[in-house]
């Protein structure tokens, strides 16, 4: 029989097995494959030291562009070893998963590594950061792959219809255009108990309905897609039943991208779990978008409340309706305040996502973001904003609309070098724009540390904070004095 | 400070509300009940029948969890203190039970409270840091 070994690579989270090698399995298995795991990044987190994973993360992060050689010999020397121990018999294949363009810098060490040895597989490499350039030499990830020839199967989009034509010769069940057609993810192999959460990530749906200036996800998923509620329910029972899962972590880049079926995804779930206790423990979270009350009236709330919503991740950003608008977020203060009072109501806690400096952020926007950490401080007291994540300041990110020649034109946006950044080319949080000239890095640093500290005062609960302080004095540490 | 209890039921029931055990309202044969609460702080009880109903409660428009809000389901009635400060204690106890979760499950290392907890985290020294980089 034939096999396959699936590897997942920093930087991706260690709350769950990888979502991607979840759903490449069940693909692999549903063609009759043996297959194997080995989540490369936990097993680099337990065997790098704190300082080690430290720098691996400014690397993949792009603070820095390089690590030192003892490091990297030393992610190849762990690579190999349990590469060598966990192949499986027969094994055909090897796949990376490129999560994203946080992972391009690892991938292509390895990858260059991969083909250096004489190995009885071939190289399969997919995910959402095989799209992306390098930053450091501004080339794409697919180019640099077809002058250099490392990779046997490169999968650019979705990885369930061209993964079944390697495996079946070009005959293939799947069609992308229904996502109802892709088998259920499988998470054999994994010890869930070896990541902080015991939960699996489940996939509703594909793209984002929104085209938010600072956002990637339009190249990547052109078009948005949702499997049927129906389909996500059973799905969630299936996990139920084979791991004993009862948390369910949406991927999606949004759960309430079609607010139709997300009701009735909830109100299915919500009679499920009325109709079978064992289902009763079953919660769920995910990243959603606010939406007006015409779009979510108050019976959605209340069906999500009754499914077992127990967060919802929300990308706010600013408390700025023009910087909001701006970013083509297309939501008012009215619609936060209608969120957060629905939210309180059903008992919904939220993490709320913001951007600090945004191009044309103003000192006034800026005082915005200040005045409503303290006007929203008592939905934070009472758990609704369970979170607030500031970030490391704006990175302008290649390939974004905020990076296209008109938004570049328009703001005057300019790399460290005072070049006129020229569209889609790089991912730097070290810019300035000439719309908006005293926003340079220095400001935005000044402005992130005033959120921080509101933030710490009015007693909003920040996760890893301590992790995005790190950066930005590593960030910090690079301003030229004479700036 | 909390100035109304709203309980919820899909079936009716009928409550007798009680301030420092003096009776302030009853509500009979109801799905939803409304109480003005007086002056805090204040030890409420409100007796329900039938037994045993686990209503959904509201203070001022807030869905509270049971544990949190330090209510005592008895199967004739539900008790619990309010004191002025109860928004504190409702966090306090959020913030408590997120770390009891985690030592429970052997995961309270540093790592976990930074992601899962994430308070008192002023971490003036690399604030500091910084502030003296970017004067």
């Amino acid at each position: 029989m034939k096999s396959i070994l699936l590897t997942s690579i920093p930087k991706y989270d260690l709350v769950a097995p990888p979502a991607a090698i979840g759903v490449l399995q069940g693909v692999a298995q549903d063609n009759n494959l043996n297959t194997e795991v080995f989540d490369f990044n936990l097993f680099l987190h337990k065997s790098l030291s704190d300082q080690e994973w430290q720098e691996l993360d400014n690397w993949c992060v792009f603070i820095t562009h390089t690590i030192s050689k003892k490091l990297e010999d030393k992610i190849i020397e762990l690579w190999d070893s349990e590469i060598a121990k966990r192949l499986p018999p027969g094994c055909e294949h090897l796949l990376m998963s490129v999560f994203s363009y946080w992972s391009l810098y690892i991938a292509r060490l390895l990858i260059v590594h991969e083909n250096t040895k004489v190995r009885p597989y071939k190289l399969m490499v997919g995910g959402n950061g095989v799209v992306s350039k390098f930053p450091d030499t501004g080339q794409y990830f697919t180019d640099w792959n077809k002058e250099n020839n490392f990779i046997e199967n490169l999968i650019v989009g979705d990885g369930e219809k061209p993964l079944a034509e390697v495996f079946n010769e070009g005959k293939v069940k799947y069609d992308n255009d229904t996502l109802d057609s892709f088998p259920f993810p499988s998470y054999e192999g994994y010890n869930l108990d070896d990541y902080q959460e015991k939960k699996v990530y489940i996939t509703g749906s594909r793209g984002c309905v929104r085209k938010c200036t600072f956002c990637d996800i339009y190249n990547i998923w052109p078009k948005f897609r949702y499997r049927s509620a129906e389909s996500i329910v059973n799905e969630m029972k299936s996990h139920y039943e084979n791991y004993g899962v009862t948390r369910f972590d949406f991927t999606d880049s949004l759960i309430n991208g079609s607010v139709s079926n997300f009701y009735k995804f909830n109100t299915l779930l919500a009679e499920a779990k009325a109709k079978d206790s064992n289902l009763k423990d079953i919660v769920y979270l995910g990243q959603a978008i606010c939406r007006p009350r015409n779009q979510m009236p108050e019976s959605h709330y209340e069906a999500m409340y009754y499914a077992g919503c127990k967060q919802l991740t929300i990308g706010i950003e600013s408390f700025s309706n023009s910087v909001r608008d701006h970013m083509k977020k297309k939501f008012s203060d009215r619609d936060i305040h209608y969120h957060l009072e629905q939210c309180k109501y059903w008992n919904i806690p939220n993490v709320f996502l913001m951007i600090t400096g945004y191009p044309t952020e103003t000192l006034m926007d800026h005082q915005k973001n200040i005045s409503d950490i303290e006007k929203y401080k008592d939905y934070a007291q009472m758990g609704i904003i369970e979170m607030i994540r500031w970030g490391t300041t704006m990175h302008l990110i290649g390939d974004t609309p905020i990076t296209s020649e008109k938004n570049v034109r328009e703001l005057g946006l300019k790399g460290s070098d005072n070049d006129q950044i020229s569209g889609g080319e790089l991912a730097t949080y070290n810019w300035t724009s000439d719309a908006n000239p005293n926003l340079d890095l220095r400001e935005r640093i000044r402005r992130r540390l005033e959120l921080h500290e509101k933030s710490v005062e009015c007693g909003y609960p920040q996760p890893r904070v301590k992790a995005e302080l790190q950066t930005i004095y590593d960030m910090a540490k690079l301003l030229d004095k004479s700036q | 400070m909390v100035k109304q209890i709203e309980l919820i039921n899909n079936q009716e029931f009928s409550c007798e509300y009680l301030e420092n055990d003096k009776v302030m309202a009853n509500s009979l044969n109801k799905t939803r009940h409304v109480f003005n609460v007086g002056s805090l702080p204040v030890k409420i009880k409100i007796k329900i029948d039938p037994w045993k109903l686990r209503p959904d409660i509201r203070f001022d428009g807030h869905l509270v969890n049971y544990g949190l809000a330090e209510i005592t389901p008895w199967d004739h009635m539900l008790e619990f203190n309010l004191p002025e400060d109860y928004k504190d204690r409702y966090f306090k106890n959020i913030i408590k039970a997120k770390k009891e979760y985690l030592s429970r499950t052997g995961r309270d290392i540093p790592d976990n409270m930074e992601s899962y907890v994430g308070v008192n985290n002023w971490y003036l020294e690399i604030v500091d840091k910084i502030k003296e980089q970017i004067k």
